[in-house]
């Protein structure tokens, strides 16, 4: 909030309607589970923003390979001799940059196909809804694998960018629905009444009361893209370049018996993540009653 | 006096899965300027579809099929969407039924009325980019919050700077109905369409609300077309009255005359549902029947199977006509057919024996 000179009036911000559109939030405290899973995520923001003040060495310095968990090497030494310790909270901010990038691109052609769809409904609807279903009837991994392979270039962009191609159907109808519900509530058609244009209808009448549902689909599926990553990674299809837990736990498959802490480390955060992810969606889904 | 509004045979329909409901079935009326004109009826018969279709803003399966919606002088059916748009809230105004939900949960009342001012009162309004440049181009902002207030006071809400800031939720529902007026009113239209504003709100509140209307009525020279089922809140506001049934228009009469001598058989049966003062003892006589089907009505006059001056075999075969028995009553009922003008009509020969 901001005072003004003149009046002294306070005037409401885009973010405070946010945070007042989202205020169920503070239902959060009263599940245990989620309540923990937001702390775990908070370290894990943290850990993706400033990795470079956390962590001991350079993710890139050699070191003796396969040292054994130490107090100079906490998580040890990989087959390179990088610290594994460095790398898995540098894998954080990577980690974060697939799952966000990817839901971006999801909400982008979610609202496209399904805003569209819900709003104009009739035959843009049909259309746009079989097209949904024809990517929703692929076996998404095959169609990723083999979509991920068809390039020469192993990029982290690319993996980012067939992933979000392939996963915004579910995206896609869960905004369709909402739109189909918002549409026809009274204060739509009062804003129709008072001659408001249709972009002005779908975005600033409809898409703030339809932030909730979103919210925990996205949580669910930034999960999905960081496992779909670490998949592709480990099948071989990875960028060998990045330092994603995927390329990691690949890295140490090989002297799994002899040097496990290579791929249990950057596992073990993988899971953290996931899990952490998994139990905020279902505590928001719980609060808002979504069924997703 | 000129004409604000002229119906001429409108027909709005809804194409539903089942078959087609004439909704509004050929109604003609006509409103002049500074008259306030109230539509009653059942639920059903099609008031708050003639409501809608004023506006063009009837949703699919609904659609108007024919007839030509004047306003002053303009046919709205021909106009296109943009000339459409440019006419809702500004010369053309509509309150809905439920103030609750006819206001956005997740924008403030001040940021609600203050929308419909930007809306068509500055160039371009319209995207979420005018409206976010709206946003930071602070005089403009604090011009329409200034309107906000005055327009709050104005419709009787006190501490109009702090009101401003709240969310729908926070209002009551007398509020929110004022607020909605306020809305409605904020460019000053021609023509204001109140779609039953009182029916969820109690009876003081339904005093106040009437109230507000008729002083802001007069204040911005607004005509309100106000659409209710309760007779008496339209006599309260309104000069002229269209009783319909089943999306036709039975009788259009002034307040009045409609109150001392109604002229349709419908309008008289539902003047006796109506309990009054003064008629201590007397028992509230029903409406036989029930509303027909909308799918399949009945054939003719389409309140017959329930009216007790039918006529057999006339009432039951054609539509009646509108005809004008008094200067500005006008009644669509045979009984006010002469025998002369049946026969002509093909209708009185063949049943000669039962008329007589």
């Amino acid at each position: 909030m901001e005072l003004t000179k003149e009046t002294g009036v306070k005037q409401t911000t885009i973010l405070e309607r946010l945070f007042s559109s989202l205020s169920g939030l503070g239902k959060l405290k009263r599940n245990k589970a989620s309540l923990v899973s937001v702390g775990i995520l908070l370290v894990f923001i943290i850990l993706a923003l400033f990795p470079n003040i956390i962590v001991p060495y350079h993710p890139e310095t050699m070191f003796m390979v396969r040292q054994s968990p130490s107090s100079k090497h906490w998580f040890g030494t990989d087959t390179l001799g990088r610290d594994v310790f460095s790398n898995v909270i540098w894998g954080v901010r990577t980690t974060f940059y697939i799952g966000t990038a990817c839901v971006l691109i999801e909400l982008v052609i979610g609202f496209l196909m399904g805003g569209l769809a819900g709003y104009f409904g009739g035959w843009i609807d049909d259309l746009l809804m079989r097209i949904t279903d024809i990517i929703l009837a692929l076996p998404t991994l095959i169609v990723l694998i083999l979509a991920v392979s068809m390039f020469k270039v192993r990029s982290i962009n690319i993996i980012i960018l067939v992933m979000g191609l392939i996963g915004w159907p579910y995206m896609a109808r869960v905004i369709r629905s909402q739109f189909l519900s918002i549409k026809t509530t009274p204060y739509v058609d009062a804003a129709r009444a008072m001659g408001a244009k249709t972009q002005r209808i779908m975005f600033r009448h409809i898409m703030p009361n339809i932030i909730l549902p979103i919210v925990v689909l996205i949580t669910i599926h930034f999960a999905g893209y960081v496992l779909w990553e670490a998949s592709l990674t480990f099948l071989g299809l990875g960028d060998p370049n990045s330092m994603s837990w995927g390329v990691m736990i690949m890295s140490g498959k090989n002297v799994l018996r002899t040097c496990p802490w290579i791929s249990t480390y950057p596992g073990l955060f993988l899971f953290f993540l996931l899990i952490a992810l998994q139990l905020l969606g279902d505590g928001l889904r719980d609060i808002f009653d979504i069924r997703v | 006096m000129s004409k604000l509004l002229e119906l001429r045979d409108l027909k709005t329909h809804y194409f539903t899965r089942e078959g087609v409901v004439k909704a509004v079935d050929r109604v003609s009326l006509d409103m002049e300027k500074g008259e306030n004109l109230g539509i009653a009826g059942e639920s059903g018969c099609g008031k708050s579809t003639l409501g809608l279709s004023i506006l063009r803003l009837v949703r699919t399966p609904g659609r108007i099929v024919g007839g030509e919606i004047l306003f002053n002088g303009e046919d709205i059916v021909q106009k296109s969407d943009e000339e459409m748009r440019r006419i809702r809230g500004a010369r053309i105004s509509i309150i809905f039924q439920d103030p609750t939900s006819s206001l956005n949960p997740v924008y403030t009342i001040g940021d609600q009325i203050g929308e419909s001012i930007s809306l068509h009162q500055y160039r371009g309004g319209g995207g979420v980019f005018d409206w976010l440049l709206g946003r930071f181009k602070r005089s403009r902002a604090r011009e329409v919050d200034e309107k906000v207030e005055d327009i709050l006071r104005e419709i009787g809400i006190s501490d109009a700077s702090k009101r401003r800031r709240n969310y729908p939720h926070e209002f009551s529902g007398g509020m929110r109905q004022r607020a909605m007026i306020a809305m409605a009113l904020s460019c000053r239209p021609d023509l204001l369409i109140a779609d039953e504003p009182t029916t969820n709100l109690d009876v003081t509140i339904e005093a106040q609300i009437l109230d507000l209307m008729k002083e802001l009525q007069k204040e911005f020279d607004t005509s309100v077309i106000l659409i209710s089922h309760n007779l008496g809140i339209i006599s309260e506001l309104c000069e002229k009255i269209v009783i319909m049934y089943a999306g036709n228009i039975m009788e259009f009469s002034d307040i009045k005359t409609l109150f001392e001598s109604p002229k349709h058989p419908y309008t008289e049966a539902l003047l006796n549902a109506i309990p009054r003062l003064g008629s201590r003892g007397k028992r509230l006589v029903a409406i036989p029947g029930e509303v027909p089907n909308q799918i399949n009505p009945p054939h003719g006059c389409k309140f017959h199977p329930r009216c007790k001056d039918r006529i057999d075999g006339i009432c039951n075969r054609r539509s009646p006509p509108t005809i004008e028995i008094e200067p500005g009553i006008k009644v669509s009922c045979y009984k006010y057919i002469s025998k002369y003008e049946l026969s002509d009509m093909g209708l009185y020969n063949e049943q000669k024996r039962i008329v007589d």
